[in-house]
């Protein structure tokens, strides 16, 4: 394969899924940088092997697979938020506990489904489907050749609508990040904004899931908002340099994926290792404008 | 003399009912952190509408505990806040409060201008997917002409000094067009110069806009020139009234014994 071969419809409908999805993590990204969300997008991202697992335990493919796996995202994130919204339990803690445990049991289930084959009950359950096995590698660091024509449909749906939710409240979101409190007391809605945003960002990852895996997928959410606030100091600007940064390393990592070694290299670390780079690039530039004002 | 300021259980029979002419109303309110230590012990004070309270008391006598609850940020274990005869969250969605927080709370590498800022004020009064009204817009910009930021709207805020951010965050209270304006330690970490500075402001904003006036403050020597009446709280509320009234003996009550009358300057006051 040559970097020629993206211009078949094959490759190049993927390489449209990942740009769009690419625009609306980057704006995600800004807000999760600014409101210090990193963490908390950790811990969906984990939640999703939970999903796997529970989908793979109840023979589960296509849509129901995707939608067993954004609920538990979901799930997840509000279990987190409940769990730390009392004070009870601190933020960090309740992420770092609730991120190994929806591994473990994503692992557990996908393992028990195998030793429960030969159970009645367990083929009640699942109807008699057996799921294929789970090819961990596939989600752990992502797969376009499991992305199904459908998808790219889906992905660019759901950036438009996450763009276009950010852009309608943007002023609301942008005062909920810069200071939470005084925002509700202000009279925004700040609680409905979480779980907004919570809901958001675990659509993103599951359809980004097929791309870039869910380990890499955090990536995309966090360095182009990191690199942009190195870069701009106006709101506008960190938009748009979140967004061109998201981009260079979407389009550059396909294209170099293709391009280096015949297209036997796996795209989702190439375009995590290309926004890597950005990001030195955005920091050593930062110093460079900070040394010489 | 002492005895007759404070607080106790005959005057706030008086109080506990809410007045019409009340903007704040806390009545018996108690609350505790940890179950058995009490942050508030039955507090229970009004501030009549358009006029100008200064609570002052010790770090950890409960002032902050009670700004939240006024907020609406916490319930009390007991008792009941009304702001303007509603719950303080209905009185917070409604844009009633304008609230200039503590300076240190606020994360100032954000990429936000001034005018971004100021124009958070009237995000909440907005409503979600609706574009702001020509009235809000002007409130915004009369807000930073007041304030005298109106030449600094540009700027990142992170750019400001401590005088220039706390005119900001003003600025953006009296956008939202609120019938209580509260501050949060205002002076902390400003020079006497921007104090002075900031006093005289907050008598032109009290002018110009009406509005009831709420400070806390640890400082109560920065704070007293400009408020109608003061309350001393340290876990009680030990003092509620006109400044002119206070003395050692209040001070000492409500703040460590040593401290009542070289630390706050004031040796004007009686025994």
């Amino acid at each position: 394969m040559t970097i020629w071969d993206v211009l078949e419809p094959r490759f190049l409908a993927p390489l449209l899924a990942g740009i769009a999805l690419t625009a609306a993590c980057a704006l995600l990204s800004v807000v999760i940088v600014l409101k210090r969300l990193a963490f908390i997008g950790q811990g969906i991202t984990h939640a999703g092997f939970g999903g796997v697992g529970l989908a793979a335990f109840l023979a589960l493919s296509g849509w129901w697979r995707d939608l067993t796996i954004f609920l538990f995202c979901i799930g997840t994130a509000v279990v987190i938020a409940l769990l730390s919204r009392r004070g009870r339990v601190m933020i960090d803690t309740a992420i770092g506990i609730l991120l190994v445990a929806a591994m473990g049991v994503g692992f557990l289930l996908d393992q028990l489904r195998i030793h429960l084959r030969g159970e009645g009950w367990y083929g009640t359950l699942t109807g008699g489907r057996h799921a294929p096995p789970t090819q961990w590698d596939a989600v752990l660091f992502g797969n376009i050749l499991y992305l199904r024509p459908e998808d790219v449909w889906l992905a660019v749906g759901c950036a438009a609508a996450v763009a276009g939710l950010l852009a309608l409240l943007h002023r609301e979101i942008a005062f909920y990040a810069f200071d939470e409190t005084v925002s509700r007391v202000f009279g925004v809605r700040t609680t409905l904004l979480h779980y907004l945003l919570l809901v958001m960002i675990a659509a993103i990852i599951v359809l980004c899931m097929k791309l870039l895996g869910l380990i890499l997928v955090n990536a995309l959410l966090i360095v182009p908002g990191a690199a942009a606030v190195l870069l701009s100091r106006r709101l506008s600007g960190v938009l748009i340099a979140a967004a061109v940064v998201g981009e260079i390393g979407m389009v550059g990592g396909y294209l170099a994926a293709f391009g280096i070694m015949g297209g036997r290299l796996p795209i989702g670390p190439m375009i995590v290792l290309i926004l890597a780079l950005l990001f030195a690039a955005a920091l050593a530039f930062n110093r460079l404008r900070s040394a010489r004002a | 003399m002492a005895e007759q300021h404070c607080c106790h259980q005959d005057h706030s029979a008086e109080l506990a009912s809410h007045h019409d002419g009340d903007a704040v109303c806390v009545d018996h309110v108690s609350f505790s952190y940890v179950p058995g230590v009490r942050i508030l012990e039955t507090v229970t004070m009004h501030i009549p509408r358009g006029t100008r309270l200064g609570i002052v008391g010790p770090n950890g006598g409960g002032k902050s505990t009670l700004l939240k609850l006024i907020l609406g940020l916490l319930r009390p274990g007991a008792g009941r806040i009304s702001v303007f005869g509603r719950s303080p969250s209905q009185a917070c969605h409604a844009g009633m409060i304008g609230y200039v927080p503590q300076r240190h709370d606020v994360e100032i590498t954000f990429p936000f201008n001034v005018a971004q800022v100021v124009r958070q004020g009237i995000v909440g009064r907005t409503g979600m997917f609706r574009r702001a009204s020509d009235d809000d817009r002007r409130a915004v910009v009369q807000a930073m002409e007041r304030v005298g930021i109106a030449d600094l709207a540009a700027q990142p805020v992170g750019d400001l000094s401590g005088g220039q951010q706390q005119r900001v965050f003003l600025a953006r209270a009296l956008a939202a067009r609120p019938q209580l304006l509260v501050l949060d330690e205002p002076l902390v970490g400003i020079d006497e110069v921007g104090q002075a500075r900031f006093a005289q402001l907050m008598e032109e904003v009290h002018r110009a806009y009406g509005l009831t006036v709420l400070i806390v403050s640890h400082d109560l020597r920065a704070i007293v020139a400009g408020c109608d009446r003061v309350a001393c709280l340290n876990r009680r509320l030990h003092f509620h009234d006109a400044p002119a009234g206070l003395t050692r003996n209040v001070l000492a009550e409500v703040f460590d014994h040593s401290l009542a009358g070289a630390g706050l300057g004031l040796g004007d006051l009686g025994p």
